[in-house]
């Protein structure tokens, strides 16, 4: 189940699991804004750092890893990733030039990565919209 | 007839080569005597060796046919009584020392190829290439004061004294002039050579921890080792790359760490630009290990695939792909190599290195091909 919203220059993308009065579990949150259009690895470095710093609510702190010049792309992933008897899990924020996705993914010895769900009160999620939402403005 | 020393000190090298190999897999996974390695030795540390030493008796009055008693009474240990009785254990921990033995590298080859039974190397193609080497097997009037040869001079003095009847035998006095002077001299031989050279590719990306290149470094070290054993000296080349790479000497090959994204292609072109102008395959036999964890950029897969298809594997002896695995698990390029290239050929060979204890397999799944 998919939920857009579309505010002014942005635009957010949830792929939704399960919605409850609490909270809600989804695989992909997504948010596409105009300002972020264009701009330069060194800029998304900044927004990458700016989200470094204010989201630090979710299960594990996240970190910008990899920064690739060449795709304008600042992968950002926990920091450290939760490691439990058989499987690492850890969330990835790809800051594009257009675009802040999250998902959280889950690895275990002998399988590739899968994308996991992830639990977010709507408080939370609200919290991470209107952050990645201020992110990608002050880029 | 060898002396006793010399047959002890053998047999010393041999426990010391015993307990090397004992404990092999613990210096392969830890490392520890990759710090200790000079150009031929390497300083091995090794715990509990029982190093035979002298036993002093006891000073007292013990003995045969000393001290009070009758026939039939258990001797006991002679000497005085001391006071205080025997003294309580210290403290500290105990020192658990380790001896430091240094033993060269051929031997620690012999040793690992023994314990990983690992095949002897055929190299590829005829040994091509010439090599010139100074052999010391003649003698000159002139040359350098370090070549002087003192027999051989004092020798040539004698003749001329006698011949000049200067030579006194009731004092013998032998004093060498300059005409007399004699010096080592050296031809030079060419000698077919066959050549290795090694390059290693490894992924300094920000997803790379130091942990990560610590077993690549160990890897490295006992690759090198196996390979300059089997070929008599390697040549090395060490390319490092994040998005972008380059060719770096060993000290930066194990001290970067880069923040760029994963891009293994870029790694494949500079080692196929070295194949090209510097290693010619038809003169040298070739071996590529990469190190990486895996993570390489999606798109990046195709790029890399196809060089390494057309101008890394078809030219090297051995191609080996080693997988660390980063904090986030092992990356998924493995897979898609294996996936990829499948059985196809013979000359490609993977291994997943989980931990440092994965090391020790690796080495065996990489060499253990013979080629």
């Amino acid at each position: 189940m998919s939920l857009a919203a579309q505010e002014g220059d942005s635009s957010v993308l949830c792929e939704l699991v399960a919605v409850e009065s609490l909270g809600v579990s989804l695989r992909l949150l997504e948010l596409k804004s105009r300002q972020l259009e264009g701009k330069p690895a060194e800029q998304l470095r900044d927004v990458a750092g700016k989200l470094a710093k204010k989201v630090s609510y979710l299960l594990e702190a996240i970190a910008p890893v990899e920064i690739d010049d060449e795709s304008c792309t600042i992968q950002m992933r926990s920091m450290p990733p939760h490691r439990a008897e058989n499987a690492t899990s850890y969330y990835e924020v790809l800051v594009t030039a257009g675009a802040i996705s999250l998902r959280r993914y889950s690895k275990t010895r002998r399988t590739t990565r899968q994308v996991e769900a992830f639990d977010l009160t709507r408080q939370v999620l609200l919290r991470l919209v209107d952050d990645f939402a201020t992110a990608a403005a002050e880029a | 007839m060898s002396l006793k020393i010399e047959r002890d000190q053998r047999r010393f090298r041999q426990i010391v080569r015993g307990k090397v190999r004992e404990n092999l897999k613990k210096y392969v996974s830890h490392g520890e005597m990759i710090g200790r390695k000079n150009k031929d030795l390497v300083s091995i540390p090794i715990p509990q060796l029982d190093v035979p030493r002298f036993r002093f008796g006891d000073n007292g009055n013990g003995g045969v046919g000393q001290g009070e008693g009758e026939e039939g009474t258990p001797v006991g240990k002679g000497g005085k009584e001391r006071p205080g009785g025997p003294g309580e254990a210290g403290s500290d921990p105990g020192g658990g020392h380790l001896l430091e033995v240094d033993m060269t590298l051929e031997e620690l080859a012999d040793i690992l190829g023994d314990a990983l039974e690992l095949p002897n190397i055929q190299p590829k193609g005829t040994a091509s290439i010439e090599q010139d080497k100074a052999k010391y097997n003649s003698i000159r009037s002139t040359g350098p004061e370090s070549l002087r040869h003192k027999k051989r001079t004092y020798l040539k003095a004698l003749k001329r004294q006698i011949s000049t009847g200067s030579y006194e035998p009731d004092e013998p006095r032998v004093t060498p002039i300059k005409g007399d002077q004699q010096y080592r001299s050296w031809t030079t031989i060419s000698k077919p050579e066959v050549n290795a050279a090694v390059i290693y590719m490894m992924d300094v990306s920000g997803s790379m921890t130091d942990e990560q290149k610590q077993i690549v470094r160990t890897a490295a070290f006992w690759i090198d080792t196996w390979l300059a054993q089997q070929y008599g000296g390697i040549e090395t080349r060490y390319i490092i790359h994040d998005a972008a790479a380059k060719a770096v000497d060993e000290h930066t090959f194990y001290h970067t760490r880069e923040s760029g994204g994963t891009r293994i292609s870029s790694a494949y072109k500079v080692c196929a630009q070295i194949i090209e102008e510097e290693l010619p395959p038809a003169d040298w036999n070739l071996y590529v290990f990469q190190f990486s964890d895996g993570d390489n950029w999606g798109e990046d897969n195709e790029r890399a695939f196809n060089i390494l298809r057309e101008k890394i594997i078809p030219h090297v002896n051995l191609y080996c792909y080693g997988q660390v695995e980063s904090p986030y698990g092992s990356g998924e390029y493995l897979g898609n190599l294996e996936g990829r290239f499948g059985d196809e050929y013979d000359t490609l060979v993977t291994a997943e290195m989980e931990d440092r204890d994965a090391i020790y397999e690796a080495i065996r799944t990489f060499l253990g091909t013979g080629r």
